[in-house]
């Protein structure tokens, strides 16, 4: 059956396909000329976005697997023939063209990258014969290559390699060279990291070696007034002590079991207890549910050591010391108080605040910076003083944490 | 129906009781003498009784005695698979969990691949499990006061839920281990007390099981002979609940894989392990924890037998679940009935009530920690956590309560059943095959872990959208009443398949972790502590 289609509703159609194509090409004409106007912007950001895709690689050092993951980055950006990254002597990735034989582990193959890292100046090539590979079939034929510079020293560099396609404007040069000094400047950074985390365990080892002057001269003069009146208690003082120094001077490792540091700090209070006598009242309240949490060491005594010396000794007439660990769930938290004379306001914020070892609170400050250092600034110290009435030093450390094991 | 004033101050009791042991449980040492007991760890029978006290919920203190009575004598079945999932916590997993000293099932999943992702999915299904197994709970709270009080099923259902779920917030997690402990032997004493006493009373074991099967007396001959009750069948090993071939058998096995693989993965039994000492300590302490479990199983089923004898007319109202706190009623001397309610009264307060902290405290704990203080709000102080698990307990009860005033017509084990089909097709080869394969790739857990859990997750809650909580008729609708036995597999097959299709991912430090799971304390490669 023939049908006639109306007149009306056909035109009505066209016209709306009209209105539709036409707002569509204005559409397009604009929105080009605002790409063009905001190229330079897109740019900046674009650079921007590489280096902060390539930091947390390069900030782990100059490895296999780091420069084989930079390379990546940079092969998808710039859309060259190949990107290489050399380092230590070796070919640590290369991909793209010609990653058949120049395989990361090799030597270098091409002469143009030994005359850079031999120079530390960068170099450019734009024919096959200046790239001197030793290959006769190697694909590559023009190349920008830069030095990496990690404090004054050579470490590597980068090769960009372009192919027939992509001619080697003075801009890419300026380019390379410029990533190749990012990559150094992120290089840089992981550098730091590392001797910052040196310094930590430097730190730590000083602090496990170290034990007070004070305690020892007291705590042998406490040995020593025993020997006439009590001699069995004074053998046994000394045989304990003995041990307790040997722990103390044992490496021990970051962490361990809570449980070892209470026992740790049970040895120190039975010389402290010794030499206080009745003065020194010590009250432990423990739930048995947080002995096995995993602690860093060394992270209870040095709190017991401040309040038995700076709360009790400071004081007239006796004094209480409460060691407390209690079970919260998916943390544990630790306090010791004591009523001793406790801290000013100033102190107090000293302490929270001092990132370095200083001479008061040796074991508060580096406790506190520890325990921030592995857990997070949210886990610190808590110190609670009040002048004459006592002080409160707490804590808390989740029961597990990725990374904390003994 | 009158009010049972002994068992309602036996509840009342149970509630102090549980606050004071907290309280006190806290090992306070003052003397120079004794201060290693400060330090001394929480022994495995100590801990084992801690976990069946958490583990022993309403399902198993009040369900599966009425559920014998009902189903007959195979519903046995159900305990043992209750039971043997410890046997596999045993062989596979008590032990390198511990060693890598994962407080929750979300740790675990972060650790052992590094990957932050993975404790997020984790969470998700851990807030899944702990709500579907803290609705039976409140079912059995509900019907707990209903039946000693007499006052409507809502009442039971919030004034325990908001008990439970504001001694948790206002700091309730003192001493757990020995309130869960103590709880346990309140069960464990409620449990057999009754079946002595009855067994005394009414006469030997034998004769009930003649009267039972054989030669029924005339309330259970009339309710046989109108249909409520099963007959002479109700004794078989494959009595009443596999008579309907196929569907029901499908069913039951089923609900023991979902149960025996399930019992790994609860969110509130593995934080109990990390109390032990170490690896070996684990061990030790599931070893007495099927014991426990084992030995607490052998009551309900004999009440189950006193119940069809004696109380048959809860058949004809299908009030069987309410069967361990109507039973004591039927004792000739009126004190000795009302003692004994109390006393089973108080049982099963314990029971709600020590499952509904344990799980409360696991899922309030996973919201504020696992969720705001490491996913939404990594600053957040102290006073600031605090507040989150507060308030996170306070919204998980609620949530409880709500569903629990929806479950009246479910029976306690079919949810408690759905809670572990979840957990063992979410979690089960997460645990297992992250312990014990070095293959495993995040990407494959991942897979495994969601896929599992939702489908599990979807069937059942399509089954509670449609069904009353009837026995399911179609295959179709028994494979989705009760999943586990389907998407277990799946969630295992998908684990291992991905995980070879990503085998370039696989962890570099897996031998690292390996170490750490497996190496024996005997090496010494750790320090562990001195006793």
């Amino acid at each position: 059956m023939e049908t006639h289609y109306p007149l009306l509703p056909l035109l009505l159609g066209q016209a709306v396909f009209t209105a539709v194509a036409a707002l569509l090409v204005l559409y397009l004409v604009f929105t080009r000329g605002r790409t063009v106007t905001e190229g330079r912007e897109q740019a900046i950001h674009e650079a921007l976005a590489l280096a902060n895709r390539t930091l947390p690689y390069l900030r782990r050092g100059l490895t296999r697997p780091t420069a084989h993951k930079t390379a990546l980055v940079l092969h998808e950006f710039l859309q060259p023939a190949a990107v290489a990254i050399v380092g230590g002597r070796q070919i640590l990735a290369h991909v793209g063209a010609g990653s058949d034989h120049h395989e990361p582990g090799r030597e270098p193959l091409t002469r143009l990258t030994h005359e850079v890292l031999r120079t530390g100046r960068p170099a450019v090539a734009r024919t096959p014969e200046g790239i001197g590979c030793s290959r006769p079939d190697c694909p590559l034929t023009a190349a920008v290559m830069a030095p990496l510079i990690v404090q004054r020293r050579l470490v590597g560099s980068l090769a960009i390699y372009f192919g027939d396609s992509q001619p080697l404007t003075a801009g890419k040069v300026k380019m390379v060279r410029a990533m190749a000094q990012l990559m150094s400047l992120q290089l840089e950074l992981a550098e730091v990291d590392r001797k910052a985390a040196r310094l930590a365990k430097a730190e730590l080892a000083a602090l496990q070696a170290q034990i007070s002057p004070h305690f020892v001269y007291n705590t042998l003069n406490t040995i020593a007034a025993f020997i006439r009146t009590e001699p069995e208690t004074a053998r046994q003082l000394l045989t304990d002590f003995a041990d307790f120094l040997r722990r103390t001077f044992r490496r021990q490792g970051e962490f361990s079991p809570f449980a070892q540091e209470l026992e740790y700090v049970h040895q120190y209070l039975s010389f402290e207890k010794a030499r206080f006598g009745d003065r020194l009242s010590v009250v432990y309240r423990v739930d048995p549910e947080v002995l096995s949490t995993i602690v860093p060491v060394l992270v209870l005594q040095p709190l017991v050591e401040n309040a038995v010396r700076h709360g009790t000794s400071r004081k007239v007439g006796p004094g209480r010391v409460c060691i407390i660990a209690e079970d919260r769930g998916n943390e544990a938290w630790f306090c010791v108080e004591d009523d001793g004379v406790g801290m000013s306001e100033e102190l107090v914020q000293r302490v929270l605040q001092t990132r370095r070892r200083d001479a008061f609170g040796v074991g508060l400050v580096n406790v506190n910076e520890r325990l921030r250092s592995v857990y997070g600034p949210e886990y610190g110290l808590a110190i609670a003083s009040r002048p004459g009435e006592g002080t409160r030093v707490s804590f808390s450390v989740p029961k597990y944490k990725a990374g904390v094991e003994v | 129906m009158d009010v049972h004033w002994l068992s309602l101050a036996a509840f009342v009791a149970i509630a102090v009781a549980t606050v004071a042991v907290g309280l006190f449980a806290t090992r306070v040492v003052r003397t120079t003498h004794d201060v290693y007991i400060a330090s001394r760890a929480v022994g495995p029978v100590l801990n084992a009784s801690a976990i069946s006290g958490e583990y022993l919920s309403a399902a198993s203190f009040l369900g599966v005695a009425g559920m014998v009575m009902k189903f007959g004598y195979d519903v046995l079945w159900y305990p043992v698979g209750y039971a043997a999932g410890y046997l596999l916590l045993l062989l596979f997993v008590a032990a390198p969990l511990r060693r890598f000293g994962a407080y929750t099932l979300p740790d675990f999943a972060e650790g052992r691949f590094n990957v932050p992702a993975m404790r997020r999915l984790a969470v998700l299904f851990v807030l899944l499990i702990g709500v579907f197994y803290m609705l039976p709970q409140m079912k059995g709270a509900g019907l707990a006061v209903q039946t000693v009080t007499g006052l409507p099923y809502w009442v039971g259902v919030v004034g325990v839920g908001g008990v439970i779920a504001l001694n948790v917030a206002l700091g309730g997690m003192k001493g757990i281990t020995f309130v869960q402990a103590f709880q346990f032997w309140v069960k464990a004493f409620a449990i057999s007390l009754p079946v002595f006493v009855l067994l005394a009373v009414f006469g030997s074991y034998g004769a009930h099981w003649e009267q039972a099967t054989a030669q029924p007396p005339p309330a259970l001959a009339a309710a046989i002979a109108s249909g409520h009750a099963p007959g002479a069948n109700w004794g078989l090993p494959f009595g009443p609940l596999a008579e309907q071939q196929g569907h029901a058998l499908l069913f039951t096995y089923s609900l023991i894989v979902a149960t025996v693989f399930g019992t790994a993965g609860l969110p509130h039994i593995l934080v109990r392990f990390y109390t032990n000492r170490d690896g070996h300590a684990a061990r030790q302490t599931t070893l007495v924890v099927l014991a426990l479990i084992g030995w607490f199983y052998l009551f309900p089923p004999i009440l189950g037998l006193l119940g069809r004898v004696h109380a048959p007319d809860l058949y004809v109202g299908d009030r069987t679940d309410a069967l361990l706190l109507e039973l004591p009623g039927r004792l000739p001397q009126p004190w000795l009935a009302e003692l004994l309610r109390a006393v089973t009264a108080a049982g099963a307060f314990a029971a709600f009530l020590s499952t509904t902290s344990g799980l409360l405290v696991a899922v309030a704990g996973a919201l504020a920690h696992d969720l705001y203080a490491q996913t939404f709000r990594p600053g957040a102080d102290q006073r600031e956590r605090l507040l989150a698990f507060r308030l996170a307990a306070l919204l998980a009860g609620a949530v409880a309560i709500v569903g629990g005033l929806q479950m009246e017509r479910y029976h306690i084990n079919m949810l408690v059943g759905w809670a572990f089909a979840i957990s063992a097709s979410a979690f089960f080869p997460l645990l297992v095959l992250g312990i014990w394969w070095r293959g495993l790739t995040a990407i494959g857990a991942a897979a495994g872990t969601l896929l599992g859990g939702t489908l599990a997750s979807a069937a059942i809650l399509y089954t509670m959208a449609t069904s009353a909580g009837e026995q399911p008729a179609t295959l179709l609708a028994t494979l989705l009443a009760q999943p586990a036995i389907w998407t277990i597999p799946v969630a295992f097959g998908t684990t291992v398949v991905v995980s070879l299709l990503t085998r370039e991912r696989v962890p570099p430090d897996v031998n690292l972790k390996m170490l750490r799971l497996h190496a024996p304390e005997a090496l010494g490669l750790r320090t562990s502590y001195l006793q």
